[in-house]
């Protein structure tokens, strides 16, 4: 029974137990909002916020502006929590597309609070948690952190600076001092190169 | 461009979830978006699959206020269930309790329930020392008057003669602090309003507002005169009002001079509390 039941399992599929092991279950408590649940909604906010405030904080560059956000999103994930199904994907990312594509349209609107400094692709550090943290990561995480590894190390960093920072094409070639026709086409691969490895 | 060819597609769709379409680029997509459930799909798909990368962002702890916020936004804005049927195995709130019973909750009520239970009889000691000396003596009157009677008898004349609240309200801080107390007379509508603690805010371009919260919505009752402790205001409340408020909570709000000007609590709520009933 148990080892039938792990092969029917599809690659996005989420268990009702965490694979983290100790960690909530984001999954579970984001259902239990959707019926109003508002202890679940502290929890969520407990196991997820940091992160998604750090998330926030890293593309607005102004915390003041990801408090602000991050607020908005927890109450649209509150109002549309019904809208999450688990079988397409973690809660975590559920979470992060409320919070990402609230301060990209707010970043497009305003522009960036403070100028991005140019530097070369080769200095750009991604912000990342420690090696041990990344040891903890779910499996939709480790997947994507394993197929990020197969892409070449300058396509791989820039598509990293463009999540981590909401920037528009425009914005990382001028930063990068890269011409905008390599930008795109190096976004572009490893968009493809991820969605054939995921 | 064409839209219908699929790989376009689905890198317009892979382009918008990693955000890197310019302002009007992004708004012409969302246009494509609204009209074409499958394009919605793909984008889903690609914010999911990306949006992982968020579990490896360094952590940075958000400020309390954030969730205080949260909470009481929440609280306000009960989860509006699916509008398809719900499942058997999930039960929701009743209608029309479940809100409040929830900003119960998100208050911590239910952690300090013999603290409310004991602000309550502090706010109806407060209540009877407060009332006027001459709804005292009719008070007093009609107990008078009804020595000899049966005392079930004895509390219906006193309440008839005596305008006396028939609700309190102990609106408390996210520190469980009794910042203000309320008392409600149905019959006449008459809301009395009591600051028993300063909140420790700028007031020299911000007044206290405060408001009607209810499963039909929130609205303004007015500013609150002053910020000093131990101020009392009196509003008389239309029937209509005085009758919803019995069955809702007070709220009050932090809003620049003048009130808030977009007839909802602009600034963050600092404290509130339900309406209960003082019949016993």
């Amino acid at each position: 029974m148990q080892s039938s039941g792990k092969r029917v399992v599809s690659p996005t599929h989420r268990p009702a137990a965490s694979d983290a092991g100790g960690t909530p279950n984001r999954e579970a408590l984001l259902q239990a909002c959707a019926s109003g649940d508002q202890t679940a909604l502290h929890s969520l906010y407990m196991g997820t916020a940091p992160q998604l405030f750090g998330l926030a904080v890293g593309i607005l560059r102004s915390r003041e502006l990801a408090e602000e956000i991050v607020q908005d999103s927890f109450l649209r994930v509150w109002r549309n929590a019904h809208a999450f199904d688990p079988a397409r994907g973690s809660a975590m990312a559920w979470l992060a597309s409320v919070v990402r594509n609230r301060c990209i349209d707010v970043i497009r609107q305003r522009g960036h609070e403070r100028p991005l400094d140019d530097v070369s692709i080769d200095d750009w550090e991604a912000p990342m948690s420690s090696p041990a943290d990344l040891a903890a990561l779910g499996r939709d995480a480790r997947r994507l952190h394993d197929c990020l590894a197969g892409l070449e190390e300058q396509p791989r960093k820039l598509l990293m600076m463009v999540y981590y920072e909401g920037i528009t094409y425009q914005e990382a070639a001028g930063r990068l001092g890269l011409p905008l026709g390599t930008v795109k086409s190096w976004v572009r691969k490893s968009l493809l190169q991820l969605r054939d490895c995921m | 461009m064409n839209h219908a060819d699929p790989e376009l597609r689905d890198q317009l769709a892979a382009e918008y979830a990693l955000g890197t379409l310019s302002g009007h680029e992004r708004r012409r997509f969302e246009r494509l978006m609204s009209r074409d459930r499958d394009l919605r799909d793909l984008v889903q798909g690609w914010e999911l699959r990306l949006n992982v990368l968020a579990e490896s962002v360094p952590a940075v702890e958000p400020p309390a206020h954030v969730w205080d916020e949260i909470a009481l936004r929440s609280a306000m804005a009960p989860s509006p269930a699916p509008a398809s049927a719900p499942s058997p195995a999930s039960a929701p709130a009743p209608v029309g309790e479940g809100w409040l019973d929830r900003l119960w909750d998100n208050l911590g009520f239910w952690r300090g329930a013999a603290a409310l239970a004991a602000a309550t009889a502090a706010a109806l000691v407060l209540y009877i020392a407060l009332l006027p000396p001459r709804v005292r003596l009719e008070q007093i009157a009609g107990e008078i008057a009804a020595v000899g009677e049966r005392l079930s008898s004895v509390a219906r004349q006193v309440d008839a003669v005596a305008s006396r609240p028939t609700h309190v309200a102990v609106l408390l801080d996210k520190d469980q602090r009794p910042m203000m107390t309320a008392d409600l007379d149905v019959a006449d509508g008459r809301l009395m309003l009591r600051l028993n603690l300063t909140p420790p805010r700028d007031f020299t371009t911000n007044v206290l507002q405060v408001w009607l919260v209810s499963p039909d919505g929130t609205s303004s009752l007015g500013i609150f005169p002053s910020e000093r402790p131990g101020t009392t205001t009196a509003l008389v409340l239309p029937h209509d009002t005085a009758e919803a408020l019995a069955k809702a909570a007070l709220a009050v709000s932090l809003e620049p001079r003048g009130g808030s000007m977009t007839g909802q609590p602009s600034g963050p709520v600092l404290f509130t509390g339900g309406l209960m009933s003082v019949r016993l």
